[in-house]
């Protein structure tokens, strides 16, 4: 689970980019957050991540405070950004066994894990090559199985489909469903609401920092009667 | 830091190198007018310029003829190949100005001065300065497009990036080496004999028989020829880029791989648990390693900053006799060694393509290797002057090897570890550029459940073997002869005992300031080595830092009397207790650092 307690962040000239912000992802369900350009779903996976420190408010990944127990709170989670482009000289599998040491995993279990996953994205031939070599869509399921190899609670993904053929998404959307039904939370960004409407149990509407929805996506339908859910988006960010 | 700003700093590096040169070309017009032969100095600029041209002209048309990645972009528009070519020719042109600034051009100006030359004189100057690398650099362009076009495995950047580093830094050590030959010479004879080796050059670019009479005899005839074959020269590069270039270019690949699964065995092993720390450390080591541009500026830069040090102070140094002969032979040889040895510097740094950075690094091996001599030249040089005069390596050798018994010379080889250490230390790029490498990408930094303390002693530990690797190779070595020739063995100890907080200090200073002027944003990897000039100031910094220890050393031995052995234990225990208290705050303050970025 991961709480979000009227978190703020203000940047430079007093750009509020997230304003007072009341969260709550729960366990066991895929969340979407969804919003336009530089509405702060960025800003808010950053603090989230800690990356940025908010200005205002609390973060809490299964309990744990994110600015008390930094390094507490990153084990409970595995991130795969919007840009693949990390570790480049590395190659796939020396990137895998690296991120591995760091939260601690098992070799048996790391092993087990490659040899299930990498076939299931197709890139069991391409682990042995640099990360440099492979295609940004290789290069995302590269960070995709770092992100899941230490199995964390929380999956936390930023625009996870960039770049994916239609196999990989299909694997990647049967993976979280998979960990949201074992209990575990699973919350992504996308700007693809055709995804976000087939996916998400919950979702999120972020617009200028402000959240204007949260709730389960049947409830958000349910007051948008007969309306996709892009529709429902425009219109809740029409006037924005 | 902006361009003008850059130019300005530039200047003020090079003024020094460019005044030398300008005095050389003086003194020897002086020596050779005489004999009739002062046209040699325009001979020997001439063909100076357009070699090191040629040279690293090679590196520069692979980095931005082939390695740039604005091919594919360009080509889609409707521009002709001719035209991008020439853009990309006329910016090679701009970074070759250097060299012709550099060398060319103060040489051509002493000449100038002392033979009092006319308005023609100056404005076939200012032609021949503008017009000499164009040949040169067309020659080397047609070279690798040749090359390119025929040889179609070379189409792989890592390769080639690696492959041209190597050829501009061995061609730059073929011309230290060329230069300390000249460094041999003692006398006007010798020295015009080994000027004229340079104009060898006149084979390959015979145009510059019309540059030099141009100049030497103020011919405007001359001249005009001289632009006219330029042109020529120019018309027919171009014909020839329109039929070898673009192909050649096409297809350039970043990085080729295999597609294959991995076996069980390198599954075993690639999968073998290890610690955080220990993780940490092994991958930022392959990230130096796998990069030609960090493997060039962390690896090689350490191993070859002394052995150029090494070879402009040796090559440098005179014969303290004072005669006139000698001073003025040693005008031509030492600018040329100082040429040559700045070559080096600069060579790696071209072949990668930033000009301006290899400037500012060639600069800054030139402010070090002042500093080094300040810090332990100084006292060599009066060493070997009260002997009688120790003027080459084997003379110096000989010193050590008779007074290897003497304190005073445990003394000097200690202080020449000392100078050895801050400059290798400083002069390695790889802790001053830790945060900024990692760019937009810092984000993994923080996202990772270790602490910002751990990744920060995991960076130094990983960069430390880049400074400590040389440090043994050129401290070990000397050290074992100095023993073998009667040397303490104690040296040795004192070595170890003096290289690790020496390096310690050095890169907890250089964190600090890339922590605080971290940067971050940049598209091309050599951006947060080449063009980030506050790891060149941290690098200033230590080697100011070495250099006030070095005369604080000097000043117990030799005003104070301490002994010899309690003044290197001394600095031992300064330096260790410098990097004892700078580790916490430079950690802490990383912390802080990390935390707001």
């Amino acid at each position: 689970m991961i709480e979000l307690t009227n978190v703020s962040k203000t940047y430079g000239g007093g750009n509020k980019a997230v304003d007072d912000l009341t969260w709550t992802i729960p366990d066991g369900s895929i969340t979407g957050f969804i919003g336009p350009n530089g509405a702060g779903k960025t800003t808010t996976i950053h603090m989230i991540t800690g990356v940025l420190a908010p200005d205002e408010g609390q973060i809490k990944i299964n309990g744990i405070d994110i600015m008390k127990d930094p390094i507490g709170a990153k084990k409970q989670f595995g991130f795969v950004p919007d840009e693949p482009d990390v570790f480049l000289r590395l190659k796939g599998i020396e990137y895998l066994d690296f991120i591995a040491n760091l939260y601690d995993v098992p070799e048996d279990y790391r092993r087990d894990f490659i040899a299930k996953t990498a076939p299931r994205f197709e890139i069991q031939n391409a682990l042995s090559s640099s990360i440099m070599s492979m295609s940004h869509g290789m290069r995302q399921k590269v960070m995709v199985m770092g992100a899941l190899i230490h199995d964390p609670a929380v999956w936390i993904l930023d625009e996870p489909m960039t770049g994916l053929d239609p196999k990989s998404s299909y694997v990647l959307k049967e993976m979280m469903h998979e960990h949201a039904s074992a209990g575990k939370t699973v919350v992504f960004s996308t700007h693809v609401l055709e995804v976000a409407e087939k996916l998400c149990d919950q979702i999120c509407i972020i617009n200028h920092g402000k959240q204007l929805y949260e709730g389960t996506l049947g409830a958000l339908q349910d007051q948008h009667k007969g309306e996709s859910l892009e529709e429902i988006f425009l219109a809740e960010t029409s006037d924005e | 830091m902006s361009a003008p700003l850059m130019a300005v700093v530039l200047l003020f590096c090079f003024a020094p190198l460019m005044g030398q040169v300008f005095t050389s070309s003086r003194l020897t017009y002086g020596l050779l007018a005489p004999t009739g032969q002062q046209g040699s100095i325009i001979g020997s600029a001439l063909s100076m310029g357009a070699v090191m041209t040629l040279v690293f002209g090679v590196s520069m048309v692979v980095t931005y003829f082939y390695m740039a990645t604005d091919l594919g972009t360009l080509l889609a528009l409707p521009i002709s190949p001719s035209l991008i070519v020439a853009a990309k020719f006329t910016l090679c042109m701009a970074y070759e100005y250097l060299m012709v600034v550099m060398y060319t051009g103060p040489m051509v100006a002493g000449y100038g001065v002392a033979s009092g030359g006319g308005p023609l004189y100056w404005i076939a100057a200012v032609f021949v300065c503008v017009l000499l690398p164009v040949i040169p650099l067309s020659y080397a362009a047609v070279i690798i497009m040749i090359i390119m076009r025929v040889f179609r495995r070379l189409k792989n950047k890592k390769v080639l990036t690696v492959i041209s580093t190597v050829v501009a830094v061995a061609a730059a050590l073929l011309l230290s080496i060329f230069g300390q030959s000249l460094s041999d010479q003692t006398n006007a004879a010798g020295a015009l004999s080994a000027a004229r080796q340079l104009n060898g050059a006149y084979y390959v670019f015979p145009q510059l028989y019309l540059a030099q009479g141009a100049l030497v005899g103020e011919n405007i005839l001359l001249l005009i020829l001289f632009i006219a074959a330029t042109a020529l020269t120019i018309f027919v590069f171009l014909l020839l880029a329109r039929v070898l270039y673009i192909k050649g270019a096409m297809g350039m690949s970043e990085v080729s791989s295999k597609r294959r699964a991995l076996s069980r065995g390198e599954t075993r092993k690639f999968m073998k648990k290890d610690g955080a720390f220990g993780s940490y450390v092994r991958v930022e080591i392959a990230k130096v390693l796998r990069s030609p541009v960090y493997f060039m500026n962390g690896v090689m830069m350490g191993l070859l900053w002394p052995l150029l040090i090494g070879i402009i102070l040796i090559a440098g140094s005179a014969d303290s006799s004072g005669s006139a002969d000698a001073a003025s032979s040693s005008a031509i040889t030492s600018s040329a060694a100082v040429a040559s040895g700045s070559a080096i510097t600069s060579s790696a740094a071209v072949a990668s393509g930033s000009a301006a950075a290899s400037s500012a690094a060639a600069s800054s091996g030139s402010a070090a290797a002042s500093s080094a001599a300040v810090a332990s030249g100084s006292a060599t040089a009066s060493s070997a002057a009260a002997s009688g005069g120790a003027s080459s390596l084997g003379n110096i050798l000989s010193y050590f090897t008779e007074k290897a018994e003497d304190p005073m010379t445990l003394g000097i080889f200690m202080l020449i570890m000392l100078g050895l250490l801050f400059l290798i230390g400083s002069m390695d790029l790889m802790t001053p550029s830790t945060i900024s490498r990692e760019g937009q990408k810092i984000w993994f930094m923080k996202t990772i459940p270790m602490s910002y303390r751990d990744q920060l002693r995991a960076k130094i530990a990983s960069s430390l073997p880049f400074s400590m690797g040389p440090t043994f190779v050129y401290g070990l070595i000397p050290a074992i002869v100095g023993i073998v020739h009667g040397m303490s063995p104690i040296v040795l100890i004192y070595m170890i005992l003096l290289t690790v907080p020496s390096l310690l200090l050095i890169n907890y200073i250089q964190l600090m300031f890339d922590l605080r002027w971290p940067k971050l944003v940049w598209q091309n990897e050599a951006v947060p080595i080449k063009q980030n000039f506050h790891s060149l100031a941290a690098s200033a910094i230590c080697i100011a830092i070495g250099a006030v220890i070095a005369m604080a050393a000097i000043t117990l031995f030799t005003m104070l009397h301490v002994n010899v052995h309690v003044c290197v234990l001394i600095v031992i225990a300064v330096i260790t207790a410098l990097a004892l208290v700078l580790r916490p705050i430079s950690l802490r303050y990383g912390e802080r650092r990390l935390e707001e970025l």
